[in-house]
């Protein structure tokens, strides 16, 4: 066994999987960073120039792709206020925050440090409890995922801080935009207007450039014609300490085990794991009142979250040929062109190649650190660039990625419909997170909850029946009525 | 020295502007990249093959395929760029042909059958339906015959709600009236087979061998019923729908998928086109390639590919129809 277990790690740092492995992680940064680019579109690239390639060499190209891009999106995010991927829109919250008090260095290096720590949790994760871990996430079908759904939305009552009027008003729009499409049951057209482009609803990549980056520009905009000068921002020079890191070891754990764990539940997705595990970093900060204000914690558990995201859905698909998303789906794709079929029986048929994957894995999460401590020093210094060159460019790169998403020009008028109303919606103090967490839980929610009731006849009961069920919607409605309760112990007092 | 400077702006002016005139002297086509715009997004079996191809083209030809993803819509969007795109040659599309006949024909969409016509059929796919390995249901008229005696109890499920394969299960179900076997709706193939393998709530999934093979091959899965007019050769022991229900043509049902033109586009470009497929697929790298990925080389010529264009739409269109789903 140890032989074995050997050879594949040999495999894994061969200089042409190395090798590999560093392209992969390179070209995976700028895709995550580049709006528009996702990490989908990058690992689907690769797959053809990987036909000829050892299965080892193969997947250190993808893995290095798959964690670089999870990774690269928070660079945009954290410095100009533009998500690269929708796996960085948590990151939002805290990093133009901190960036604009001239500390993004300190930011960008907790990211990374933190998307390193995530990867490497959810590898030990995948290597040591794999097949028990993925057992326990087929328990998960439609009623369970409609819990999961909605516990995450009680997060909108956290995102919302201190406005929950305007935080559910946000996120009823939010629900309210996740509707327009075929209906998923039916298949009737609802709010589409006899348009194609909508048939299939809103893509979440523009409408989140077009949220937070185009209203950015506007009220930029907004500031020049008021006569505002506009200055570039402070080169930062303060870095990440080791204390900081220190601080945040509890949690940067339950971060990364929240992430691994929507990892692995098929479906759920890298952006509801941020927001997830931002909402618990909140909930258990001695300093929650410091979120949204530039809190250096909560980059810690959006970073860490999503990265170990990545691990999380290695291990359904390696364990039962179960893809969590859709890079997990393609690599499955990818597994078969080599000729392994995933499954219990992979791990029996070609123990060097699983080893080598689980090296390949972690070899990746290193380059990451490394490559993405070496990006970010020279990608600081975006920031000194003046507002009046800086906001140009980010227009362009906002048009751009909410063109490549989709190769289509209706999505440029979503981008400049969402600018707008997010632009409206900062000048009315309305949070936008809650309407971006809306539009990405209400499909989930919406789709489970009808299939459930497909699956029982119009049954409730399947929703109360299930264990897994019961607990998380009975803690979603003890998180939902544990302020109305508090507000009203407080009325009394008066 | 003003005399200098205007002549340098007319120079640059006329060398501006040249650059949007096509050269004189036209050489053969194709002499610049080919789009070929996919409604599905990247990574799924038709964008693989279609980079199979791509990179063919490129090293063989010296051709270039750009592989353009518009996924979404149930292909809308991403026909409609092809039926409104210039018709030189230059533009075509890569559909399922069950999905290009089933969106138009149930929501305005601003294209039909007449805004193209075919270049060659590339592969395809048969559908199939499977069940769990452990429910010991051994053929699609077993399940059915349970679900008359139950009703309510087992059901099927899809990749949406409007797919090919709930179209199909319509079809056989009419020989069933007051039959209670409700379809699932999913969102992919994928999470149709995860919901399958996890065993509490789905009895049958249905959707394309490529897809189930690997659960089938692992012992997860039995597949009861494919719809190739005979047994598969990777599957001997799967009896088909033809076997199950008789010799009827609405119980085969291949999954075409195949290059398709704007309609005006010049019956010599197709044709140079349609004969690089045909040079392409016959190739053993190509093939080779296509086996790894999952996918057969079904090349047909353009116009045999047509008339499957216009069977596949009345087909679907007929289904449609029959099952009030219009």
């Amino acid at each position: 066994m140890l032989d074995v277990i050997f050879q594949g790690i040999m495999n894994a740092i061969s200089f042409d999987s190395l090798l590999a492995n560093a392209i992969g992680v390179t070209l995976g940064i700028i895709f995550g960073a580049l709006p528009g680019l996702t990490a989908a579109m990058g690992v689907a690239l690769l797959i053809p120039l990987t036909f000829g390639m050892p299965p080892v060499e193969a997947f250190s190209a993808l893995l290095g792709m798959y964690v670089g891009a999870v990774y690269g999106g928070c660079i945009t995010a954290i410095l100009v206020g533009t998500p690269g991927t929708v796996a960085a829109a948590a990151t939002m919250l805290e990093g133009p925050a901190l960036t604009a008090r001239g500390e993004s260095r300190r930011a960008l290096e907790m990211a990374t440090v933190a998307s390193f720590i995530g990867g490497i949790i959810s590898a030990i994760a995948l290597i040591t409890v794999a097949p028990l871990l993925a057992q326990a996430a087929m328990a998960f079908s439609a009623p369970e995922y409609f819990a999961v759904a909605v516990f995450g939305l009680t997060i909108v009552a956290s995102l919302s801080s201190g406005q929950v009027l305007k935080g559910f008003i946000a996120a009823l729009t939010g629900l309210l935009v996740a509707t327009i499409g075929l209906d998923p049951v039916t298949g009737d057209m609802r709010n589409t207007f006899d348009n194609p482009n909508l048939f299939n609803g809103l893509s979440l990549v523009p409408v989140l450039v077009g949220l937070f980056a185009v209203s950015q520009v506007f009220i930029t905009i907004e500031d020049v014609i008021k006569g505002v000068v506009l200055k570039g921002g402070n080169l930062a020079s303060k870095g990440l300490s080791l204390r900081d890191i220190y601080a945040n070891t509890i949690n940067l754990i339950r971060s990364s085990a929240i992430g691994t764990f929507i990892g692995i539940i098929p479906a759920t997705g890298v952006s509801a794991a941020a927001f997830l595990a931002y909402a618990e970093a909140k909930r258990y900060s001695k300093t929650p009142e410091q979120y949204g204000k530039g809190c250096l914690e909560g980059i810690a558990a959006t970073e860490s979250s999503n990265n170990a995201v990545c691990g999380g859905a290695l291990i359904p698909l390696l364990t039962l040929g179960v893809p969590g998303d859709i890079i997990t789906a393609i690599m499955l794709g990818a597994l078969m062109i080599q000729g392994l079929t995933p499954g219990p029986l992979l791990f029996v048929e070609h123990p060097a190649t699983v080893y080598g994957l689980f090296a390949a894995f972690i070899i990746s999460n290193v380059l990451m650190l490394i490559l993405g401590l070496i990006a970010v020093r020279g990608a600081g210094k975006i920031i000194a660039i003046p507002g009046s060159l800086l906001m140009p460019i980010v227009i362009t790169l906002c048009v751009v990625g909410g063109y490549a998403i989709n190769n289509s020009t209706f999505d440029l008028l979503i981008v400049a419909i969402f600018g707008t109303l997010g632009y409206i919606m900062t000048k009315c103090e309305i949070p936008q997170p809650p309407f971006l967490l809306a539009m990405i839980l209400a499909p989930i929610a919406e789709t489970n909850f009808r299939r459930a009731l497909s699956i029982s006849q119009n049954d409730f009961s399947i929703f109360y029946t299930s264990p897994i069920t019961m607990v998380i919607l009975t803690v979603s409605l003890v998180i939902l009525i544990k302020p109305i309760y508090t507000s009203i112990k407080g009325m009394i007092k008066q | 020295m003003k005399i200098a400077r205007n002549l340098l702006f007319s120079i640059l002016c006329v060398s501006m502007l040249s650059i949007g005139v096509p050269s004189v002297a036209k050489a053969a086509y194709p002499d610049r990249p080919i789009n070929i715009i996919i409604p599905f997004g990247p990574g799924g079996a038709v964008d693989i093959a279609a980079r199979i191809l791509a990179e063919h083209f490129q090293t063989k030809y010296d051709i270039t395929l750009n592989v353009v993803c518009k996924a979404g819509g149930a292909g809308a969007p991403a026909m409609l760029d092809v039926a409104k795109a210039r018709p030189d040659g230059y533009t075509y599309g890569f559909p399922a042909l069950a999905t290009f006949s089933a969106t138009p024909q149930i929501k305005k969409t601003g294209y039909n059958l007449e805004s193209f016509k075919s270049v060659a059929q590339i592969t395809n796919m048969w559908l199939s339906i499977s069940v769990s390995a452990d429910s010991g249901i051994t053929s699609v008229k077993q399940l059915i015959e349970m679900a008359k005696k139950e009703p309510g109890k087992y059901n099927f499920a899809t990749h949406g709600a409007l797919s090919t394969q709930r179209i199909f299960m319509g079809n056989i179900l009419q020989a069933y009236p007051g039959i209670n076997f409700p379809h699932i709706a999913f969102t992919s193939g994928h999470d149709v087979s995860t919901s399958l393998l996890a065993g509490k709530h789905i009895t049958a999934g249905f959707g394309v061998t490529t897809n189930q093979k690997p659960y089938v091959l692992s012992g997860d899965f039995t597949m009861i019923g494919v719809s190739s007019p005979e047994r598969l050769p990777e599957f001997p022991d799967v009896p088909t729908f033809v076997e199950q229900f008789g010799e009827d043509k609405k119980y085969v049902f291949a999954s075409s998928h195949g290059l398709i033109a704007p309609r005006r586009t010049p019956d010599a470009n197709i044709a140079i086109m349609s004969n690089l497929l045909k040079e392409a697929l016959a190739d053993p790298s190509v093939q080779e390639k296509f086996t790894k990925a999952g996918l057969s080389t079904d090349y047909l010529p353009t116009e045999e590919f047509q008339t499957v264009m216009n069977d596949m739409w009345v087909y679907i269109g007929n289904s449609l129809d029959e099952l009030g789903l219009n």
